[in-house]
């Protein structure tokens, strides 16, 4: 009898293990907790003290440049937790130029995607300077929009000096992995299922941290239709998602059963990295840590 | 020749739909003669195609009962109101959270509703008068539009993944098709076959009208649900899991009986055929036509469809009379 219970506790221990192994899930999570922005604490006089930002990442830039006291109105694409407490003026990405005239602001800066053009010529019909900045869509983009935005705000010092902070910080954190990977676009719910080309924006953090984007390398446009077919041609050994996206097709479970990801290397082994839907293409003040994190979750999800 | 055409055809365009595609298959005939050797072949693209040959027989059965039973050259699944009710039936029941897309839960859902959906046509159609063509095309209508609404409003308000979206009711798709996906519809397209196998004889006689039917010793309620049951089931099947394809149900049960002659139990080996080809035809032009992107496969059938239906209201009568 007491054999048996030898024999029935090993029997179970081993047991135990191998089940304690075999369900090693690989996915990695990048969430804005796990990433740091980069500022500067000098300060500085600016030429215009009220200012509402309708442009993807700028009031980020503004806050990383020390200028937070000047902010008076943002996009709803500024989602960083310092930022909650100014008024959002849009209505999805529609700028309501009512609420931004009632501000009544000194400057107000937007890039090529602020819309609709009519609240735009309001706002300028009620005598409002407005600075248009370039969008940032690959990391040499951010210190040309940085020099915008300080400049915009009359502190180029400033700007200058947080150009330096985030270059130093992009030197110290590239790390060479060989991977090939793919960044999918994923919003289920709408039946929106695209695989990132050249110019989709990850193609540029991909490159930083010395893998290869897949999509990018052969497929035509920005953004293209993703096949079944398409996606295990392209065979990527990781996959990254936006962490909503990746929400929005059921999880990791509902990804694996898209057409085509479980024939991928990245299927088979669940090699999946989800970012925060701001972060990831942000370009902006917490990019070089966007991609030193990225870098530790490719090597994470590679092992 | 003009009888074996279309099986000769069906060969020869699943072959291309096998070989064609947006990966080029490297050795493509010894990855064809040992299965499962290629995944991209094996697990993507031949169960897509198998998939496009069951729903376009299923599509094209469900089309020749609803015309048989109706005895109306116009009758098909989605103007019946059979693949609405079929597309709110699943949604519903992925709603709940029970089943999922593609699963025989679904699949069993799909068809009660357009088991429901096209019943309820017949009833309405019924009240005032006796059946007549006219007011069954036109309630049909009516009963589709209202219960596509209201897929539109659900798959809308609901962000469910796999819920699916409006343009995939409306249009079809068999991109996301997987082999796990093909046991339900296979099931659903061998038991409505079944089944209108059965009642096919009935079928025949009842294209001499209502009463000459019954005189001849045809149950024809009777005859009428078993051919509504196979027609939900066909219908289910196939538009829970793809979607709806349009057309499909009236172009090919009219080149069958155009090719073969009326009777219905030899127009169901071909008209599955005929479906089947149409199908796979136009799925292979749906995912090749904007490479690397792919088109809803019900944008290519209502191309080609939508001439079909305009041509048999014109010529109704010779077409459906004098066969």
């Amino acid at each position: 009898m007491k054999k048996f219970g030898v024999i029935a506790i090993t029997t179970l221990a081993i047991l135990l293990t191998g089940c304690g192994t075999s369900q090693n899930l690989q996915i990695q999570t990048i969430s804005e907790n796990d990433v740091s922005k980069i500022s500067i604490d000098s300060t500085a006089n600016f030429s215009v003290s009220r200012v509402v930002v309708l442009a993807n990442g700028v009031a980020e830039i503004i806050n990383a440049l020390n200028a937070k006291s000047i902010l008076v109105g943002r996009d709803i694409s500024s989602t960083e937790k310092d930022l909650k407490d100014i008024p959002i003026v849009t209505s999805g990405h529609q700028v309501l130029p009512e609420k931004v005239i009632e501000l009544k602001p000194d400057l107000v800066i937007i890039d090529a995607s602020t819309g609709p053009r009519a609240a735009l010529d309001q706002i300028r019909t009620a005598g409002i300077k407005i600075v248009e900045t370039p969008e940032s869509w690959t990391l040499s983009d951010i210190s040309k929009k940085v020099a915008v935005v300080a400049s915009a705000i009359g502190a180029p010092a400033q700007g200058d000096l947080l150009n330096q902070a985030l270059n130093d910080e992009l030197k110290t954190s590239t790390i060479a992995t060989k991977s090939r990977i793919a960044f999918l676009y994923l919003r289920g719910t709408s039946s929106v299922y695209l695989i990132g080309g050249p110019g989709s924006g990850s193609d540029s953090l991909i490159e930083a941290i010395g893998a290869t984007d897949v999509g990018a390398q052969s497929l035509p446009n920005p953004y293209n239709t993703m096949t079944a077919e398409s996606l295990a041609t392209l065979n990527p050994d990781v996959i990254i998602v936006m962490t909503k996206g990746l929400q929005s097709v059921g999880g990791i479970s509902g990804l694996l059963k898209l057409p085509g990801v479980a024939q991928t290397q990245a299927g088979k082994n669940q090699a999946v990295i989800d970012v925060d839907d701001s972060l990831l293409l942000s370009y902006g003040p917490r990019t070089p840590s966007l991609v030193t994190a990225l870098a530790r979750a490719v090597e994470a999800v590679t092992k | 020749m003009k009888k074996v055409a279309p099986t000769i055809l069906l060969v020869l365009v699943t072959f291309i739909a096998i070989y064609n595609g947006a990966a080029q298959i490297e050795n493509f005939w010894s990855a064809l003669f040992s299965p499962g050797s290629n995944e991209i072949l094996w697990q993507i693209r031949i169960p897509r195609v198998t998939a496009a040959l069951i729903v376009g027989a299923s599509l094209a059965l469900a089309g020749l009962i609803a015309q048989g039973a109706c005895n109306n050259a116009l009758a098909e699944p989605s103007i019946l109101g059979t693949t609405a009710g079929a597309s709110l039936g699943t949604v519903l029941a992925v709603l709940t959270g029970f089943v999922q897309v593609g699963s025989l839960g679904a699949i069993a859902c799909g068809a009660l509703g357009a088991l429901l959906a096209t019943s309820l046509t017949f009833k309405l159609a019924n009240l005032r008068s006796k059946l007549s063509s006219f007011s069954l095309i036109i309630v049909g209508i009516a009963v589709s539009a209202f219960f596509t609404a209201a897929v539109g409003l659900l798959s809308s308000m609901v962000t469910r993944a796999d819920a699916r979206s409006i343009s995939f009711w409306n249009f079809g798709s068999l991109a996301l098709i997987t082999q796990e996906n093909l046991l339900g519809i296979s099931i659903t397209a061998i038991l409505g076959a079944a089944i209108a196998w059965r009642v096919s004889p009935a079928l025949d006689r009842l294209s001499l009208g209502d009463s000459t039917a019954f005189h001849l010793g045809i149950d024809v309620p009777r005859s009428r649900l078993l051919a509504l049951i196979a027609l939900s089931l066909l219908a289910g099947g196939a538009v829970s899991t793809v979607g709806s394809i349009a057309f499909i149900g009236l172009a090919a049960p009219h080149i069958a009986r155009f090719i073969y002659g009326p009777v219905h139990r030899k127009l169901i080996f071909h008209t599955a055929i005929i479906g089947a080809l149409l199908v796979v035809a136009a799925d292979t032009i749906a995912r090749s036509a904007v490479q690397p992107n792919e088109l809803p496969i019900g944008l290519i059938t209502s191309l080609v469809g939508a001439p079909v239906l305009i041509a048999l209201v014109t010529m109704r009568n010779n077409i459906w009379k004098t066969q």
